[in-house]
């Protein structure tokens, strides 16, 4: 059976959602599917309140240990980054996500601008949601003076070409695959950049496990490509 | 289960290679297991509908599981009409499409009526895109004004699918094509609220995967019987498929 890392689950209340993303329903995916491990964030550190966020999150995932916690911060909300950086390594985080498009803030943010140089030198890589063409570009010129690694997430058709361009220019920039669902996509993207540059994720329960499953099954890549964009790249990465 | 995407593009993907010819776009069809497709032209789209839409012609013609659906734009209604009366009588072509210079919008009803009161003539349906709910009202509005027509939905109102839902349960000529928003949910949804013969899988490919929007019809937990009527039952009964006389 393969070894699955989702690097890319929710839960908790959505607003756009019929019903809040359901951590009963990402277990049972999880199982579904033979996920291995996933990474996840309760959706109240994005909407509403980072810290309580973070603290739903470490409960889930205590209870549950196929589920590794993935910390946020709102860089709108947060005026002691450094510190609140180093609570987040102390509390066992191994991954920590910000979203500024729907937090609307600027990649140029200053507050921003300090999270990365917090990060500077610490073993949190960075996962960024952007769909819009330009904000992959500018988040990464906030950190081109930096040795953090940035994770990609939510890259589309929209913005794929400039998120290649950035991952053959930095070896610390990689993708997760959740919204690479077009044809052909991963295996041009790995051709393009390396199979190590690619994590899986898929953005469960809001999202079908089995598109973002399927997506990697289909693609014309060697199954030892397959198998580290499923697993093994996240587990080197994430140091799992 | 057998499969009839009713959303699929020939050219206008990103990665090369893919979806640009006849042949590029039957090989993905046969590596993932679907019959048929209706194909849109992204050169008539993007550039010029009158030689996008003969291109196309030419392209599915030798093939009898490729399907065409014309695409007219509002901001060329002579040449719309000419090209909908030299490729609408063909059986090819199952379905009319119409955008504008600004897709991004709602259509303009005012000019898109001179195309639909040209293409009703031809009993077929009306395929609109609806990325947003503002596009979703719009093929309301067009589908209570013309209620022998059936329009379709594409792409059911993307991350507002369920403005498409609630336009599709005021309409019985509304009808709701799968892409748009890859969503675990929608379908149990959009089943609860008006069932499940006005859903008609499409997945828009190439810039999403079949595979990857079929495994939204999948994953959900549907009856199987309601599964093959989307993949494929419901688009066999509407552009009556099998029906040998008028394919041909």
């Amino acid at each position: 059976m393969a070894d699955i890392i989702d690097i890319n689950t929710l839960f908790g209340p959505r607003p756009k959602e019929a019903s809040d993303l359901s951590l009963d329903d990402l277990l049972a995916l999880r199982e579904t599917y033979s996920v291995t491990t996933s990474f996840t964030l309760s959706t109240i550190g994005i909407l509403l309140d980072f810290r309580s966020g973070n603290s739903a999150t470490l409960a889930a995932c205590s209870d549950n240990p196929g589920l590794l916690p993935a910390a946020t911060i709102n860089p709108q909300k947060c005026f002691d980054i450094p510190n609140t950086i180093d609570e987040i390594v102390q509390k066992g985080f191994k991954l920590l996500r910000v979203f500024p498009e729907i937090q609307d803030w600027e990649p140029d943010y200053a507050p921003f601008i300090t999270l990365v140089r917090a990060l500077n030198n610490k073993h949190l890589p960075l996962m960024v949601d952007v769909s819009k063409p330009g904000v992959a570009s500018r988040i990464m010129k906030t950190c081109e003076n930096s040795n953090v690694t940035v994770i990609l997430s939510g890259v589309d058709e929209t913005c794929l070409a400039e998120a290649v361009t950035l991952m053959q220019e930095n070896p610390n920039l990689y993708m997760e695959t959740s919204h690479l669902l077009g044809e052909g996509v991963i295996a041009h993207v790995a051709r393009l950049t390396d199979d190590s540059k690619l994590l899986f994720g898929t953005g469960s329960p809001a999202n079908p496990v089995l598109s973002s499953l399927t997506a990697i099954e289909i693609a014309d890549i060697t199954d030892s490509a397959r198998s580290n964009i499923l697993a093994g790249n996240a587990r080197r990465l994430l140091n799992l | 289960m057998p499969v009839f995407d009713i959303h699929t593009w020939l050219g206008g993907g990103v990665v090369p290679g893919v979806a640009g010819n006849a042949s590029q776009i039957i090989h993905s069809m046969a590596a993932r297991d679907v019959e048929g497709a209706i194909v849109f032209s992204a050169h008539a789209m993007l550039a010029d509908a009158t030689a996008g839409n003969r291109i196309l012609k030419s392209t599915i013609d030798p093939h009898p599981n490729l399907y065409g659906g014309l695409v007219t734009n509002t901001n060329r209604i002579p040449q719309s009409i000419a090209i909908m009366r030299e490729l609408m009588l063909g059986k090819k072509f199952l379905g009319m499409l119409i955008t504008s210079p600004h897709p991004e919008q709602p259509l303009a009803r005012y000019v898109a009526d001179e195309l639909i009161n040209a293409y009703r003539r031809y009993s077929k349906p009306l395929f609109l895109p609806t990325p947003t709910a503002a596009h979703v009202h719009v093929a309301l509005d067009i589908a209570r004004e013309y209620p022998m027509l059936k329009v379709i939905c594409l792409g059911m109102g993307g991350s507002e699918w369920r403005a498409a839902i609630n336009a599709a349960h005021y309409c019985p000529n509304l009808l709701l094509e799968t892409s748009g928003e890859l969503n675990r949910t929608k379908l149990a949804v959009t089943l609860e609220v008006i069932g499940f013969h006005r859903i008609l899988f499409g997945s828009g490919s190439p810039h999403v995967d079949s595979a990857a929007s079929k495994a939204v019809v999948t994953e959900a937990e549907l009856p199987s019987q309601v599964k093959e009527a989307i993949l494929y039952g419901n688009a066999d009964k509407l552009f009556r498929l099998h029906e040998e006389e008028y394919r041909m």
